[in-house]
């Protein structure tokens, strides 16, 4: 078990997100997998006025995606859905000091931010 | 509580009496010399060495002389099976035995040896009727582990031994798990070769035997000398063997197994009570000392870092580096991500029911958040 302090120090900090249904704003919810590397995620947002209101990902997969998540999570809350195209998961990586072997699990986490843009996109 | 260690069948802790049993073999003042010289210092070593055979044999219900030593079960499988199979012979196995036996007959595979490799059920029992069923003219040898390092599932080896007897064909039992945990007779139950190693009894690393039953002829597989009459040359390790004559001499099955099965039902008792937890393997028809438990839509890598104080093993310890899923589970019938999902917990002498309380709460805890975090993850993740 070879993890960065700073992967293990956000795997431990993450906890389920919960999402109201009397919150108000426009509810996105996508999924993504790569079944040959044992991952599955959902990205799910609550967008008010183009800010991300609220953000949470449900993963089954390792600590470095779960902690890919969970850097993605902080950066994004109160941030505008646009600044998804921002998000760069080799950069991400690299601060979380995940191996690069490793890219291939967190991509799954870029997907699905995509898949969220996209519709939001369709129905703004 | 911190540093839990529940890994007793990837490795024990020396047992103290072990160590100073073995500092006694390592200075000038000590039985440090070459046992196969002639002088005093030699002869004093020897009789250590012939000692510690006597203390083994006597556990395992042999005769000292057939037991030789080697520097592990790996090397004794290794010499074992290459030592009787050659180019046109057929051997049999099963598709559970350990690295060390599944490598080894692979090897022999590429080189002429015709292979059959048996199934088991879905707790890891082989049919014993299959062994009879595979047995051809050219058999010469049956080689199946007593119990399984991974699950903890114990074959019937004296039927086995049995079978092989009644069709006169060697029996090689793979037994680096059992000893000091069930009762092992080689001799009374007609086993012909069988594996023996120290450290999985509280014994030193590096040091392991091959029994060999009156009569047969094993090749060697290393030249260099008469040591171990040619078996196994080498110059004999004095302080290593001496660590497994104490270690073997320390043995007390009827408490030890009582005290571990005490541990094995405290510990299922508790993490049976998570949900989507599952046994691998089979209950009664195991080792005391083994419970292999799958935690369903947990994923095994997350698991493990989360509760990282306890060691514990994904499948078997060998195959840390290895990305891919245990072959033992896979056999079981196991999917990659119930593989994956997998725990082996393994304990002994030192283990602490506290300790096991202190696990189950852990487990339940972690598994809980980790639950929450997975959410509803699709069939895959969890079947």
């Amino acid at each position: 078990m070879n993890y960065s302090n700073e992967v293990i120090k956000r795997f431990r900090l993450l906890e389920k997100t919960s999402f109201l249904s009397k919150e108000t704003g426009i509810f996105l919810e996508s999924d993504s997998e790569d079944r040959s590397l044992g991952i599955w995620v959902r990205c799910q947002m609550l967008i008010f006025e183009e800010l991300i209101k609220k953000i949470g990902f449900s993963i089954y997969g390792c600590p470095d995606t779960l902690a890919s998540a969970h850097k993605v999570q902080s950066i994004l809350q109160n941030k505008t859905i646009h600044d998804i195209e921002y998000i760069n998961m080799y950069d991400i990586r690299v601060s979380l000091s995940i191996p690069v072997g490793k890219m291939g699990n967190i991509l799954v986490i870029e997907n699905t931010l995509k898949q969220c843009l996209e519709s939001y996109l369709e129905v703004a | 509580m911190k540093g839990i260690y529940l890994d007793y069948a990837a490795t024990t802790p020396i047992d103290i009496r072990v160590i100073n049993a073995m500092n006694d073999c390592l200075g000038l003042e000590d039985a440090f010399a070459n046992p196969s010289s002639t002088h005093k210092h030699g002869m004093d070593a020897s009789y250590l060495v012939e000692s510690a055979r006597e203390k083994i044999a006597g556990k395992v219900c042999i005769e000292p002389k057939r037991l030789f030593f080697t520097s592990g079960a790996t090397e004794s499988n290794n010499i074992a099976i290459k030592g009787i199979a050659h180019k046109g012979k057929h051997i049999i196995t099963s598709l559970t035995e350990h690295k060390a036996v599944l490598d080894t007959v692979n090897f022999l595979e590429s080189h002429g040896v015709e292979v059959t490799y048996l199934k088991c059920d879905s707790h890891g029992m082989i049919d014993l009727s299959d062994i009879e069923k595979s047995i051809k003219e050219n058999t010469v040898l049956v080689s199946i582990m007593h119990v399984n390092n991974e699950i903890g599932v114990e074959q019937d080896i004296k039927e086995i031994a049995r079978i092989c007897k009644k069709k006169n064909i060697l029996f090689h039992v793979d037994a680096a798990q059992s000893p000091g945990k069930i009762p092992i007779e080689l001799n009374d139950w007609g086993i012909d070769l069988a594996s023996l190693t120290a450290h999985k009894s509280y014994g030193p690393k590096g040091i392991g035997a091959l029994y060999v039953r009156e009569g047969i002829m094993v090749n060697n597989l290393f030249h260099g000398g008469d040591q171990e009459r040619g078996l196994r040359p080498g110059t004999l390790a004095t302080h290593q063997i001496v660590g497994m004559g104490k270690a073997y001499e320390l043995f007390d099955i009827d408490t030890e197994s009582k005290k571990l099965l005490k541990i094995k039902k405290r510990l299922w008792s508790g993490l049976s009570k998570i949900s989507g937890t599952r046994l691998n393997g089979h209950f009664e028809k195991s080792s005391p000392h083994i419970l292999n438990v799958i935690f369903s839509g947990i994923e095994g890598n997350s698991l493990r870092l989360a509760v990282s104080e306890i060691s514990v093993s994904a499948g078997s310890a060998c195959n840390a580096d290895s990305s891919e899923s245990s072959h033992v589970l896979s056999i079981l019938g196991l999917s990659d991500a119930l593989a994956n999902s997998s725990i082996r917990f393994s304990f002994g002498r030192f283990t602490k029911l506290a300790e096991i309380d202190y696990t189950i709460e852990r487990f339940t805890n972690e598994v809980n958040r980790l639950k929450g975090i997975m959410g509803k993850a699709p069939e895959w993740c969890r079947n």
